[in-house]
């Protein structure tokens, strides 16, 4: 009997690992060395990083585009870098709390929210980049909290419609006009739950 | 000197009889399952998963030592389970398990659970409060159990967990049983679980769990191995 429920179960595992063949295009991300991150990225962040705490260096792929995140906490600000896969800066990202934000920006985004039967704003960041700006001058920007060429805010919020609640990654201009949002897909929980 | 020579038989007899008696101890317990997770609307999802516990021990007697495993259930369960919003979920469960599968049909197991689950995160560390009402019902005894368990899991590398990459989750439980037929007890359950995520259908884990029973009164404690698959269907 022992042996055959084992062998039973041993083959519901082997049932179970077909579904790999499945392909579905993934979003990734890696945690990896300083030494992976290019060299110019590196360069450009030279003086914050030697002043910041729990600096931690990232690889994001998705399908066949590559990038990398440098995150780090300075002055107490939790900030992202975000550089293409040649190491060009593409913004640099800083945590901040959606209730500091000016009353006008939140009453955009909060008009924006409206829409939806109950709301939440679990995360904002402010994003700064520029197509015409130097990439050490948007950091300094982004560091000193000066206006650079463009900045958007970037919230995670959680929306309820009808009864069904769908959690959202999206895009605000400097003003708090909405741009774009993309579903956020949680972490499965059928292991923790059960 | 009649007396003597009886006394010395007797102990003789006495110590080949003992040296007969089976000694079996238990080295692990093996618990095994597969779960299926489905979307049912965008609010209810249901779980189906089967599993085994085997008992793994070994037999000594004065000649020899075995080592033998012995099923000790097989059983069946479905959830259901309604998400109030992105933090809370409340299930309804049903168990049915197949106790002494090589006796027969005879002992079986029913049990209906209510549940509330809340999620919380701490940066990348996802923490699950999970509250537990059971019903147990079987063949000679009803029960009431009343669990908690508070876990935490995070990804191995970087911030989400995506496919391909190890997770590790911790947990501890305390439950209270009040059996009719026996005293209440207390019991404690702590786990370490490593996992993979294959694909997002498809992760494997495994764990160590502690189990430390009675432990307000004539205490056993158990290892158990547990491993899983998790197949979601959407």
């Amino acid at each position: 009997m022992i042996i055959k429920t084992t062998l039973l179960w041993l083959v519901s595992i082997c049932f179970s690992f077909s579904l790999l063949a499945q392909g579905k295009k993934m979003e990734r991300e890696k945690r990896i060395r300083k030494e992976e991150i290019p060299a110019v990225a590196l360069t450009l962040l030279n003086n914050p990083l030697g002043k910041a705490r729990k600096v931690k260096y990232f690889l994001e792929t998705d399908g066949d585009n590559k990038s990398f995140e440098i995150k780090f906490l300075l002055h107490r600000n939790q900030y992202s870098v975000e550089f293409d896969s040649e190491g060009r800066l593409e913004d640099v990202e800083v945590l901040i709390s959606f209730g500091k934000l000016n009353k006008d920006i939140r009453k955009n985004v909060t008009d924006h929210l409206g829409q939806y039967d109950n709301f939440k704003v679990k995360k904002t960041q402010k994003q700064f980049s520029s197509q015409s700006q130097t990439a050490e001058e948007v950091i300094k920007m982004a560091l000193e909290d000066l206006p650079a060429e463009t900045v958007r805010y970037e919230m995670i919020v959680e929306t309820k419609a009808g009864s069904t609640w769908t959690t959202y990654e999206m895009l605000f201009d400097d003003q708090g006009n909405f741009i774009s949002q993309k579903e956020v897909i949680g972490r499965l929980e059928d292991n923790i739950l059960y | 000197m009649r007396f003597f020579i009886t006394l010395i038989l007797c102990l003789c007899i006495a110590q080949e009889a003992l040296s007969q008696t089976e000694t079996i101890k238990t080295r692990f317990v093996w618990e095994g399952g597969t779960a299926l997770n489905y979307k049912v609307t965008d609010n209810w999802s249901f779980n189906t998963s089967i599993g085994k516990r085997s008992v793994w021990s070994t037999v000594e007697t004065n000649s020899n030592e075995e080592f033998e495993g012995e099923l000790a259930f097989l059983e069946f369960d479905h959830f259901a389970t309604y998400r109030f919003n992105p933090s809370t979920r409340g299930s309804l469960g049903y168990k049915y398990r197949w106790r002494d599968p090589s006796e027969g049909f005879g002992e079986y197991e029913h049990r209906i659970t209510q549940q509330l689950a809340h999620t919380h995160f701490k940066e990348i560390i996802r923490l699950v409060s999970r509250l537990r009402l059971e019903q147990r019902i079987r063949n000679e005894s009803f029960a009431m159990r009343y669990r908690y368990r508070l876990s935490a899991d995070l990804p191995l590398s970087g911030e989400t967990l995506d496919a391909r990459e190890f997770y590790l989750v911790g947990s501890n439980e305390i439950l209270f049983e009040a059996v009719d037929v026996e005293e209440d007890t207390w019991e404690s359950r702590t786990s370490g679980s490593i996992g993979y995520l294959f694909n997002p259908d498809l992760k494997l884990e495994m764990s160590l769990t502690y189990r430390l029973e009675n432990f307000t009164g004539s205490t056993e404690d158990f290892l158990f191995i547990n491993t899983g698959v998790f197949i979601n269907l959407n």
